[in-house]
């Protein structure tokens, strides 16, 4: 569609950009001085880059640790490190070659759990940057990375954007390590790959890629990686939205096509369908792809509770889903356009309480629309406790003030507040700020061309969801194109026992997920 | 983003293209135009015998369509005919269905300006439709379909709603007496009821694009009957409903049905706006598809990538869409789409498997 967009980029000049860590590509030397002069050089002109030079058992041979203040555990250092070489280390005979040193002490003398060789000193630095020791030793042009993590790790809590009455109170949190552990407590089948990339020039972010190797499907997978490889060239990743937003399909579209969540039980159910989870160093949005649209209207609890409820409750999201984008602008077409449509009684009702209100309709619907988005963004960048008093004030004193003076008409405003609750319904985020958008999109329609407008949006937007695809799934699916078996967990959410097989539309490798 | 001929759509999916084509507005004036052929209370006869025979035709198109699997009719005309004769009939082809979408608009438009928006301009209602149209049959073969899938339910679901509440003005007595003048008015009336079938050869170029072109005739046999199905409910409603003379006066009798019925305690005064979104719905897949062969059909002619044929055919919808001066004018266009499709979808088809059999061309051997 924007091939015009591609020529362009390619028209311009190739910028040539540098990797962070390019000019540090050189390897190691033999002697210690010359390693820690090349240390200091790089990063030695931060005071929190701590050089610990000693001498080794009591012997002439040198060697020095590097790490970073707070980044690594200084505890862990002195015990594991520092004591057994310089204290409990047996008399080393100093005619030793210097390399079967380096060996004794990997093999027999340092307990660190995870320690590795590395040979240039831009590894070198990558992992002092992230938090690891470096133990350089006179003689030897390798130096040993020991895995020393000392920062702080934020305790799990249940994620304030997916609480949920039943369910796992554990969430993510920012530490990609941890949330791995989160998923690997969860999923003990060895089949469960965990790919890593570094992404972003200069924050050299971890990202993991996760997915149960013989249930997701390939190309899916293929897709996932190939974007993550090529489209994440930039200098920092600061969210998981800055993936979400390279990798999706289609950036114009307003539709959420990768799923955030903060729920490990969410991500664990994904990858058991044969999605693809993506974690984020740093963030506790970890991603689902791919998606389609059934998703968002799902929740984790609608698992955890009796099938007959939850069904109920699924054909009431779809109505508040359908409520959110088009109830205004269906009042609207209404008043404004098909007055016949609408029961005598009633209809006369509406004209008493609009007789005053100086707007037409239309106005009058984007008036107020504005008015309860200006109330959430303002409830939201306030500290909570006043955010909630601005709730109150907003919704309850200026409601009943403008209906007062006659701005707007009562009947406008419980249909204004009954969208709001709608599309607070929803069980994603991301989806319900979807509807809010479409919905500025349905009243404009509507204060236009009445209901034909209204129809009129809805076909485009049907087209344009219809069009829309999540790395090569169907975002209506299982809807359109039909996947009868899936139908059982859209609009009613059968019984686990009747859901047999994964969801048809991923077309994954392992469709059966339970027994006969 | 470009259509690709490798696309492939289910059987499920050419099913439901078939009943979404063929609903359209043959819906909309049935229970008159049959109504007006046949005189007398048993237009349903009339229905079901024009159903059976066009499911003839059916299986002539979805036979013919076999003998190329992986051939669109614009490609295969030419190897039974030989290219000049294949491509006049190309040529034809692509301006009946040219035809047919700017009647759909057209009809969706007097619809529209009847029923909800009396004082909007003509042309503005035309203008957003036919957009909206084209940015769906922009997306291929594919996006049609899926759009199909999806709007079918909706369909279904708001078709049965307005007829059960055309039952509340049901009247057994309207239907009656059965075969009361004898059997020949009923078969007066297949020609028109028949024709009120057309859409069907959409297969002789969705076949092409199946999955599994041996289900082509399932899945006509499949579409033309859920139709048929339609077709009995709505004339049976509207007749029982309206009377056989009221429905012949009338201009969009099957809408009536559903602006006279009542629940009691509904929310809504008048339900013909249910029968209206149904009906836009049902419309714009017929005007979307119909789009899409002619542009399909100009691509396969020049040997072009098809989206340019979609754009350039935006403005002559629209210019023959506006050209009919009054309603009358539109139904006499509707006439000429109906005589056009005696060709289409019958005689053209007919001959050219007549043909192929004959020479022994396509694939003969395999017996689907």
């Amino acid at each position: 569609m924007f091939k015009w967009f591609n020529k362009k980029k390619n028209k311009e000049e190739v910028i040539v950009r540098k990797e962070a860590l390019e000019d540090y590509r050189k390897p190691l030397s033999k002697k210690l001085d010359t390693n820690i002069k090349l240390i200091k050089e790089s990063i030695g002109h931060n005071p929190d880059v701590l050089i610990r030079e000693f001498k080794v058992g009591g012997s002439n041979l040198k060697a020095a640790i590097v790490h970073i203040d707070g980044l690594a555990d200084t505890k862990l250092i002195d015990e594991q490190i520092l004591k057994p070489l310089m204290l409990e280390l047996p008399k080393i005979n100093g005619s030793k070659v210097a390399t079967t040193i380096k060996n004794k002490l990997k093999n027999s003398i340092i307990t660190t759990a995870y320690i590795k060789e590395v040979e240039t000193l831009d590894k070198c630095i990558l992992q002092i940057l992230s938090g690891s020791t470096t133990l350089f030793i006179n003689g030897n042009n390798k130096a040993l990375i020991l895995d020393t993590p000392g920062w702080e790790v934020r305790a799990p809590q249940e994620p304030d954007t997916e609480p949920a009455v039943r369910g796992p109170k554990d969430g993510f949190v920012e530490t990609l390590r941890n949330n791995i552990i989160r998923l690997r407590r969860r999923i003990k089948d060895p089949n469960l790959v965990i790919e890593k990339f570094q992404v972003g020039r200069r924050s050299v972010t971890n990202i993991a890629m996760v997915y149960i190797r013989d249930i997701a499907n390939k190309t899916a997978v293929d897709e996932i990686r190939i974007r993550l490889e090529e489209r994440l060239d930039v200098d920092d990743i600061i969210d998981s939205g800055f993936i979400a937003q390279a990798i999706k399909d289609d950036f114009l579209s307003p539709f959420p096509q990768l799923m955030f969540t903060e729920r490990p039980d969410r991500v664990v159910a994904a990858l058991m369908e044969g999605r693809v989870a993506i974690v984020t160093d740093n963030t506790p949005s970890v991603l689902i792809a791919p998606v389609n649209y059934t998703m968002f209207i799902q929740a984790p609890e609608d698992y955890y509770e009796s099938w007959i409820y939850n069904s109920l409750v699924r054909i009431l999201r779809y109505i508040t889903t359908f409520l959110s984008i088009f109830l205004p602008s269906l009042y609207v077409s209404l008043v404004s356009f098909h007055q016949g449509l609408i029961p005598t009684k009633l209809a006369i009702t509406i004209a008493a309480t609009r007789e005053g209100v100086p707007f037409p309709s239309l106005i009058e619907a984007l008036i107020m629309e504005a008015t309860l988005e200006i109330l959430r963004e303002a409830g939201l960048r306030l500290p909570k406790p006043i955010g909630q008093a601005v709730g109150i004030v907003g919704g309850l004193v200026i409601g009943e003030a403008a209906v007062n003076a006659g701005i707007v008409s009562p009947i406008m405003v419980v249909i204004v507040a009954l969208t709001a609750i709608s599309s607070f319904a929803t069980p994603q985020y991301s989806i319900g700020i979807t509807f809010r958008t479409l919905r500025f999109g349905a009243i404009i329609a509507a204060g236009f061309f009445g209901l034909y407008g209204v129809l009129m949006f809805f076909i485009l937007i049907s087209i344009h969801v219809i069009k829309l695809k999540s790395f090569g799934v169907e975002y209506l699916a299982p809807f359109a194109p039909v996947r009868i078996r899936d139908l059982k967990d859209t609009l009613i959410r059968a019984p686990l026992l009747l859901m047999k097989r994964r969801p048809q539309l991923l077309k994954t490798q392992d469709e059966n997920r339970r027994g006969e | 983003m470009i259509t690709k001929p490798k696309d492939k759509i289910s059987t499920i999916q050419a099913t439901l293209a078939i009943s979404a084509t063929i609903i359209g507005v043959g819906i909309l004036t049935l229970p008159r135009t049959a109504g007006k052929a046949v005189g007398t209370p048993d237009i349903w006869l009339a229905v079901l015998l024009g159903g059976l025979i066009v499911l003839v035709f059916g299986y002539i198109v979805a036979k013919l369509s076999q003998r190329f699997p992986d051939k669109t009719f614009f490609e295969y005309s030419l190897d039974i005919t030989g290219k000049s004769i294949g491509y006049l009939i190309n040529i034809f082809i692509v301006v009946y269905f040219t035809l047919l979408a700017a009647y759909e608009a057209r009809i969706l438009a007097e619809l529209i300006r009847t029923y909800l928006l009396s004082r909007t301009p003509i042309e503005v209602i035309i203008t957003i439709f036919i957009s909206v149209g084209v940015y769906l049959v922009v997306g291929g073969i594919n996006p049609l379909v899926r759009i199909f899938e999806f709007f079918f339910p909706i369909v279904v679901f708001l078709f049965l709603f307005t007829m059960f509440i055309g039952l509340s003005i049901f009247e057994l007595e309207n239907l009656r007496p059965v075969l009361g003048q004898g059997i020949m008015p009923v078969l007066k009336g297949v020609q028109a009821t028949a024709l009120s079938y057309l859409g069907f050869e959409i297969m002789l170029i969705f076949t092409s694009f199946m999955e599994k072109p041996k289900d082509a005739v399932k899945a006509t046999f499949i579409g033309i009957s859920l139709t048929i199905v339609c077709y009995l409910i709505t004339v049976v409603v509207a007749i029982g409903g309206l009377t056989v003379k009221e429905a012949q006066s009338l201009t969009w009798p099957t809408a009536a049905v559903a602006a006279e019925g009542e629940i009691p305690g509904a929310f809504l005064e008048r339900f013909e706006v249910f029968f209206t979104i149904m009906w836009t719905l049902a419309i714009f897949t017929t005007y979307a598809i119909a789009h899409y062969i002619s542009g399909l059909g100009l691509g396969q002619i020049f040997k072009r990538n098809i989206n340019p044929f979609i754009y350039g055919l935006v403005p002559v919808i629209y210019i023959i869409a506006m050209a009919p001066q009054n309603l009358n004018t539109v139904f006499q266009l509707g006439d000429i789409l109906s005589y056009m499709a005696i060709l289409t979808s019958g005689i053209i088809p007919t001959t050219l498997l007549l043909i192929a059999m004959i020479r022994g061309i396509g694939n003969e051997k395999k017996k689907f």
